[in-house]
């Protein structure tokens, strides 16, 4: 959870970068500007990824101090590093990493069944955006997380067939029409969070 | 996104914290470089809570998953909407066999809701269909004793019409717990089924038991499970009682009798038996 503390040290850290340290970045990653600003987000998108599954709470501040940390060797970079960008970001994530479990770790966020079963809010925002799914997808995404343990594999199978594609072709599919409904879903939730604010 | 069957065993080790850390690091090389195999991670998320969800991880799995996997306020509120997400599956589709969605009648109001508030909606919005109710069966104890215990159970009986002419309704049954009589007889509740209802919601009330969380089965008097909840849906809205909700197509339900268990269990702990309901099924006679 973010604090007045965090987000100062967010935004100085954001502004160690400065436009000439990130032009230089870009260039580095890439000649083509529109290609290099693809490829840092990518980087920067990973990282994140990579801090929050070691189980870092302030994931993409660390991704960011990452870049700060490359950008600041980039001129050095440029002239002598080679291979793949990336795995030099990866590099310095590891030692930011290895520095951040040094300090003082933060109490694990801690969880218990009963606080997650509450779900109220989210399955009603689910109903709404189901009706907002494509037919065909919302046929294909019920049939295949059908809860019915017995045969699962079978049906999957047969649905596969159906569509006429394979079996990790259909698991792909499921999960991009589930990643659609989560999308919709923390919208509805903020949106019926800030209505409530409002009233 | 190519398939990278090879990556997802390993990946569902990392993200359960239980990749070494040379193992790890040379995975996550392997996900900063390579784009398919990163985008794998997302689904493999998905894949542990769903198989958390219904009991499909193992025990080492389900420590890491719960000590580790868990520790984000992301992930827990992923966790959140895949429960939700598998309520309404079950709710869409509790039998495997396709049926039309149970609207309610109120379709702002939430799908869990408590006995209570079925009844207030019944109140406010008369079904003419479901006016019907329960029953009594007389339990007799053989010899010794010579008494013969009839217990009348209340059953509330609701039903929602659909808004959508085409839907068929779902008929929601507040079971009670089976009750023994001193002398060993229990008395069995008797759920009537309309010919037009499609879809038997049973609202299973069972005593708060704080962290718990629940699994559901029912069987018919042969001992066929037919159907098996790991985390059914839960209203925990009264503040004495938590009302399991488990949906079946009517179409699975012959006439006969049919047990619903409930156990619960903790986090890390045993499962223990809630409650067991009783009832029998009796098709109502067609006009």
């Amino acid at each position: 959870m973010s604090t007045d503390q965090d987000s100062r040290v967010r935004q100085k850290r954001n502004w160690d970068l400065s436009s000439e340290s990130f032009e230089a970045l870009l260039q580095w990653l890439n000649k083509d500007r529109e290609e290099a600003g693809r490829r840092y987000e990518e980087i920067r998108r990973k990282l994140i990824r990579i801090f929050a599954c070691r189980g870092c709470a302030e994931s993409d501040l660390l991704a960011d101090e990452t870049i700060n940390r490359v950008a600041g060797k980039v001129e050095e970079l440029a002239r002598h590093y080679e291979g793949d960008p990336a795995l030099y970001f990866y590099g310095v994530a590891n030692k930011i990493h290895l520095e951040q479990l040094k300090k003082v770790k933060p109490p694990p966020t801690t969880w218990e069944t009963a606080d997650l079963d509450d779900y109220e809010a989210e399955f009603d925002c689910l109903d709404r955006c189901m009706e907002k799914l494509p037919r065909d997808s919302r046929e294909l995404v019920l049939k295949y997380y059908d809860h019915e343990e017995s045969g699962k594999i079978q049906r999957r199978r047969m649905l596969a067939d159906s569509l006429n594609i394979g079996l990790n072709a259909l698991r792909i599919r499921a999960h991009r029409i589930r990643l659609a409904l989560h999308e919709c879903i923390i919208g509805c939730l903020e949106q019926e969070a800030s209505g409530r604010l409002a009233n | 996104m190519q398939e990278h069957s090879e990556v997802v065993p390993v990946l569902r080790t990392w993200l359960l914290g239980l990749l070494s850390p040379a193992e790890g690091e040379a995975l996550e090389q392997r996900l900063i470089t390579d784009a398919d195999a990163f985008e794998e991670i997302a689904l493999v998320e998905q894949e542990l809570i769903d198989q958390y969800l219904s009991g499909q991880l193992s025990e080492k799995e389900r420590a890491g998953f719960e000590s580790f996997f868990m520790n984000s306020e992301d992930r827990q509120r992923q966790f959140k909407i895949a429960k939700a997400f598998r309520s309404y599956v079950e709710r869409e589709d509790p039998s495997g066999h396709r049926v039309q969605p149970v609207r309610q009648v109120e379709p702002r109001q939430s799908a869990r809701q408590s006995a209570t508030n079925i009844q207030a909606t019944n109140q406010r919005y008369p079904v003419p269909v479901q006016t019907s109710f329960l029953a009594t069966l007389n339990t007799y104890r053989i010899p010794v004793m010579a008494a013969v215990v009839v217990l009348s159970v209340s059953v509330s009986w609701i039903a929602y019409r659909s808004i959508r002419g085409t839907d068929g309704p779902a008929l929601a049954v507040v079971l009670e717990p089976a009750t023994h009589t001193r002398e060993g007889g229990s008395a069995l509740q008797q759920v009537n089924l309309p010919p037009n209802v499609r879809v038997l919601e049973l609202h299973a009330k069972v005593p708060k038991r704080g962290s718990a969380s629940y699994k559901a089965t029912l069987v018919d008097a042969d001992g066929n499970e037919l159907v098996s909840s790991e985390m059914p849906r839960v209203d925990t809205s009264n503040s004495e009682a938590d009302v399991i909700v488990v949906s079946v197509a009517v179409e699975r339900l012959a006439a006969g009798q049919y047990q619903m268990n409930v156990d619960a269990s903790y986090s890390g702990g045993p499962t223990e038996s809630a409650a067991s309901y009783r009832f029998v099924i009796v098709p109502a006679a067609r006009s």
